[in-house]
């Protein structure tokens, strides 16, 4: 059986904040292409400032990061980050603000916003494309920053708690976005979550992070396409306790 | 009623006060003072919040060089600016330069601390945004931070044309030979107090009139902001 190569690879990768505490304590995992890893944890175990070593955002104070074999010193032009907040430019319009990531590399030609409108198609919002962030709702706003994510079409996409923010309904919503958005295009993810739930219904592994470590990995065996009906499937509620269980497990350890 | 036994020369008569401007206006005589002040308050204001605003941009861009100078602007400010209208005289003689000076002085201090606290305050995940975009410092200055930080500047702005009129008619005080603070100290040295009146009212509508240009100017600048066209 032939194995995809690897996208992302952490080995040994520690961080300490500037005030001298630990943030991570010698991270290792390797995802390989298209693959699509949730970390989850209880707040303040590290989970984002795992996800900023690895886009490049901090400098990790010891270990290695490669991004398709390519070592991180710095944040890539191969790597979509969404942010916990759709964090879009109020003073440009949705379509603007997707088209940001090319705009500041050079001049937009037609066929990047062509690419810009089919984004915003599949994220549903194609018909706000001229509205203002301050006119769209928290959920729109949230399809037009993972379109404005991939609309360089990046090997890696990186994100953190993008939904967290929002309500149950529009959440699953856009989970299903965001996985056809990927799937599509066989991007890698690594996403950060608190939500066993979500993690288990997007992830093909879960990696369980306690105390800047990563305590546990959980394959997730669902099949692919996912749909909605899978979340009150018995095998999927069996997935979700593992993972809650491995979850107080890892806080027993710290 | 209270009032009817003061003597014109403390409290005049606001009919005298309407009159004496009306005269003012009419003859031409104010109208070289208004021109004069008024064109002292927009230089000095021009002056100031270009100066304070570009040093505002490189102090907050330089983070280092803020922490190293801040010290000193912040000891330049809080020298009263009027102690230093003999040495400006010195400099620069009697006239219009002193006062445009004393004026961009009084200016430049509301745009540097608001440039400095909008382009410092622009939220992390946006700078963050910004740097995982691959943008450069120019870049993320011109189509993020100032952008962002418009409403702060603005503000300042806003403040410095009031404290520009101030400066102006202050600083013909002590360093103007024309304009409406010059013909205060005339009006005073003559005990005219119906004239002194007559000019504060010319002094306050000429500052309404500048803060509700300032304030249309805003406006635009926020809305064609919020159009993308800024």
């Amino acid at each position: 059986m032939q194995t995809n190569p690897t996208s992302i690879s952490l080995s040994k990768v520690s961080y300490t904040f500037s005030n001298g505490s630990k943030g991570l304590l010698g991270i290792d995992f390797n995802i390989p292409k298209g693959g699509f890893y949730c970390l989850v944890g209880r707040s303040g175990c590290g989970k984002t400032t795992c996800l900023k070593v690895a886009a490049g955002l901090l400098a990790p104070s010891s270990g290695s990061i490669k991004i398709s074999d390519t070592p991180v010193d710095g944040p890539s032009s191969d790597v979509g980050f969404v942010f916990q907040t759709p964090s879009l430019l109020e003073w440009l319009t949705v379509i603007d603000n997707v088209l940001l990531p090319i705009s500041l590399k050079g001049s937009v030609n037609k066929s990047d916003e062509k690419f810009a409108l089919e984004l915003l198609e599949l994220a549903g919002i194609k018909h706000l494309a001229q509205r203002y962030p301050e006119q769209l709702s928290g959920g729109q706003q949230s399809r037009a920053a993972l379109a404005r994510s991939l609309v360089t079409s990046p090997p890696v996409l990186m994100m953190d708690e993008p939904f967290a923010a929002l309500d149950a309904l529009t959440r699953e919503d856009l989970q299903d976005v965001l996985i056809n958005l990927v799937e599509a295009s066989g991007t890698t993810v690594i996403f950060v979550t608190h939500d066993i739930g979500e993690a288990a219904y997007l992830g093909d592994k879960i990696l369980v992070m306690e105390g800047g470590l990563i305590t546990h990995e959980v394959e997730i065996d669902l099949p692919r396409p996912r749909a909605s009906d899978l979340r009150y499937e018995a095998h999927f509620s069996k997935l979700c306790r593992k993972v809650r269980s491995a979850m107080l497990l890892g806080a027993g350890q710290c | 009623m209270l009032l009817s036994g003061v003597s014109p020369l403390v409290l005049p008569a606001p009919s005298a006060v309407t009159e004496t401007l009306w005269d003012g206006l009419v003859s031409g005589a104010l109208w070289q003072h208004l021109w004069v002040t008024g064109a002292e308050t927009l230089l000095g204001f021009a002056l100031g919040c270009v100066i304070g605003f570009l040093i505002g941009a490189i102090l907050a861009e330089m983070p280092r060089l803020r922490r190293l100078l801040w010290p000193y602007v912040l000891a330049s400010q809080v020298v009263p600016k009027l102690a230093l209208g003999p040495i400006f005289i010195i400099w620069f003689g009697f006239g219009m330069t002193s006062t445009v000076i004393i004026t961009a002085l009084i200016c430049f201090f509301p745009l540097l601390e608001n440039t400095i606290t909008g382009l410092s305050n622009v939220p992390q995940e946006k700078r963050d945004l910004f740097r995982m975009l691959g943008a450069t410092r120019l870049q993320t200055l011109l189509r993020l931070k100032l952008p962002t930080s418009m409403p702060v500047i603005l503000a300042g702005i806003r403040v410095a044309i009031v404290l520009a009129l101030v400066g102006a008619v202050v600083g013909e005080f002590i360093a103007g030979s024309k304009g409406l603070g010059a013909s205060i100290i005339a009006a005073q040295g003559m005990m005219d107090t119906t004239l002194i009146f007559a000019l504060f009212i010319l002094i306050t509508l000429m500052g309404l009139f500048f803060y509700q240009i300032i304030v249309v100017i805003e406006r635009r600048i926020l809305q064609s902001r919020q159009k993308g066209t800024f």
